[in-house]
């Protein structure tokens, strides 16, 4: 049936912390080593704490 | 679920301003499940959008009764999303909530995780008209409470609902079987107790139905679930006959029936299931024979039937033979007699046996030679002796997955060993040829058989599966 959201957005974190404020997008990279790319994604963070960004 | 590679701030921003450039020449994308909803692209949710209010209603009833009251303070659940929320618009601007998730999976991939003393699963739910996937890890373990009949009521939208390892007591709910979009059924790790509702068994478009690790009652129902292809019933407590209308299920590429009390032979035919790659029946009260049929399974990597008494004239010769994708056998304590097959050493895709726990006598077949890709194989607590036919670099990859211990005369030729005098702990269970031969010559005097009693015992011991 061909139903699926195409493209995608920055994450918006500003809820995405739970009951935790202020809650922000950080870029998290993976630990490489000589390597060409590493890949990097997006997380929330709140006080130290990582979550995991809403799904679009 | 995680974000994928992003490009660089200045990237993203050119990225943004073609999308926006070419926003018109998107069509707009309707569904036949749901005419309501429109897939269009989600570059940045509009700014106009608003969540329906009574489906925003719904999500904070939701959210409080899980332990997470913390929802109800933004404005708009859509717009204010965390990661267990998915939204989708419809062509007046307003969102509707299409999937909710919780239970922490990993500290990495973590929903909204639940108060599991206090934990309850709010009525609300019925008042998402367009939710098709519901996720619930680990929610009501210490709040045990049945699976609640108004789910059935979330009608045709609904194509995933899993309750996973929740603690639900009671009855699988009949009310499901009016979930005809379900593809995704999983109620593993609950203590469910009733039967299988038969209903169930006839969802149309069932892709996977997971019911492993209840205490589900009754024989397995008639299925017909045409494009069902992972079929999870294992460690519950199913009694009768494997139904032989599994075999219709076409589209099965896993089958696992085991930790049950099923009975009977096993149908012939389960042998139409050219796509099934496992199957597992082990820990039944199955009796043999394997249906000959079985042998069409070109595509079945892993046959297990272990803890059966299948009898000793279930595997006729050259029984696997047709199975040309067999990795993994495992016939442990299956009440195997008499000689190994000699046709499984030319099941040369092989690298998992087990024929531990059986009656074997006689020697191990010279084809087993031939299993070169060989890397587990067990032979412990069978009556077997004599040479072991592998060369030194399968003993050597083998390595402690070999286990030939509690056998009267396993050997290995000392040349086939990786040296000299070190094989006792290179092989638990098997001396070299040449001594097994001396030790039974010298036992028949009665001067060395403590001696070679005491070494066997230890040699099981280490050979015991805590061990290796």
């Amino acid at each position: 049936s061909g139903m699926f959201a195409t493209g995608s957005s920055l994450p918006d974190c500003s809820h995405a912390c739970g009951p935790c404020a202020p809650c922000r997008r950080v870029m998290v990279s993976f630990e490489c080593s000589v390597a060409e790319s590493c890949p990097i994604v997006y997380r929330c963070m709140c006080r130290g704490r990582y979550y995991q960004v809403p799904s679009n | 679920m995680t974000s994928p590679l992003l490009p660089l701030p200045a990237a993203v921003a050119l990225l943004s301003a073609f999308l926006l450039a070419a926003a018109s020449e998107f069509t707009v994308v309707t569904t036949s499940d749901s005419p309501a909803l429109v897939d269009a692209p989600q570059t940045g949710f509009s700014a106009r959008a608003r969540t329906d209010p009574a489906e925003q209603a719904a999500v904070y009833e939701i959210m409080a009764a899980t332990g997470n009251g913390w929802a109800s303070s933004i404005p708009d659940v859509c717009r204010g999303r965390w990661h267990g929320i998915e939204c989708m618009p419809d062509r007046d601007e307003v969102y509707h909530i299409v999937s909710l998730s919780f239970g922490a999976l990993s500290d990495d991939t973590a929903f909204p995780a639940c108060d599991r003393r206090r934990s309850t699963l709010s009525p609300a739910l019925a008042c998402l008209p367009h939710v098709r996937g519901l996720f619930f890890y680990q929610c009501f373990s210490g709040n045990p409470q049945p699976v609640p009949a108004f789910l059935g009521r979330l009608g045709a939208t609904l194509r995933s609902l899993v309750l996973r390892q929740n603690g639900h007591v009671g009855a699988i709910p009949p009310e499901l079987r009016n979930l005809t979009s379900l593809r995704v059924l999983d109620l593993h790790g609950n203590s469910l107790s009733s039967s299988i509702p038969p209903s169930l068994a006839a969802l149309p478009r069932l892709h996977l139905l997971d019911l492993s690790r209840n205490q589900l009652t009754g024989e397995i129902p008639r299925f017909s679930l045409p494009s069902v292809s992972v079929l999870d019933l294992n460690d519950n407590l199913l009694h009768g006959q494997i139904p032989a209308s599994l075999g219709s299920c076409a589209s099965l590429i896993k089958l696992d029936l085991s930790k049950n009390r099923l009975s009977g032979t096993i149908p012939s035919s389960l042998g139409e299931l050219r796509e099934l790659i496992l199957l597992d029946l082990g820990h039944n009260r199955l009796s043999g024979p394997l249906p000959a049929s079985l042998g069409r399974l070109a595509s079945l990597k892993a046959l297990i039937l272990g803890a059966n008494h299948m009898g000793p004239a279930a595997f006729p010769d050259g029984a696997f033979e047709g199975m040309r994708a067999l990795t993994t056998l495992v016939l442990s304590g299956t009440g195997l007699r008499g000689p190994i097959p000699e046709s499984i050493g030319r099941i040369t895709t092989l690298r998992v046996l087990y024929l531990d726990d059986n009656h074997l006598n006689g020697s191990v077949p010279a084809s087993f030679r031939d299993l070169g890709s060989l890397s587990e194989l067990r032979l412990d607590g069978n009556q077997l002796s004599g040479p072991l036919p592998f060369s030194r670099q399968v003993l050597w990859r083998m390595g402690r997955k070999l286990k030939v211990s509690n056998n009267p005369g396993i050997c290995y030729n000392a040349s086939a060993g990786e040296r000299g005098n070190r094989e006792a702990s290179y092989l638990p269970g098997a001396g070299p040829c040449g001594a097994v031969s001396a030790t039974a010559t010298m036992s028949t005097t009665g001067t060395r058989a403590p001696a070679v009693a005491s070494a066997a015992t230890a040699a099981a011991s280490r050979g015991s599966p805590g061990g290796h």
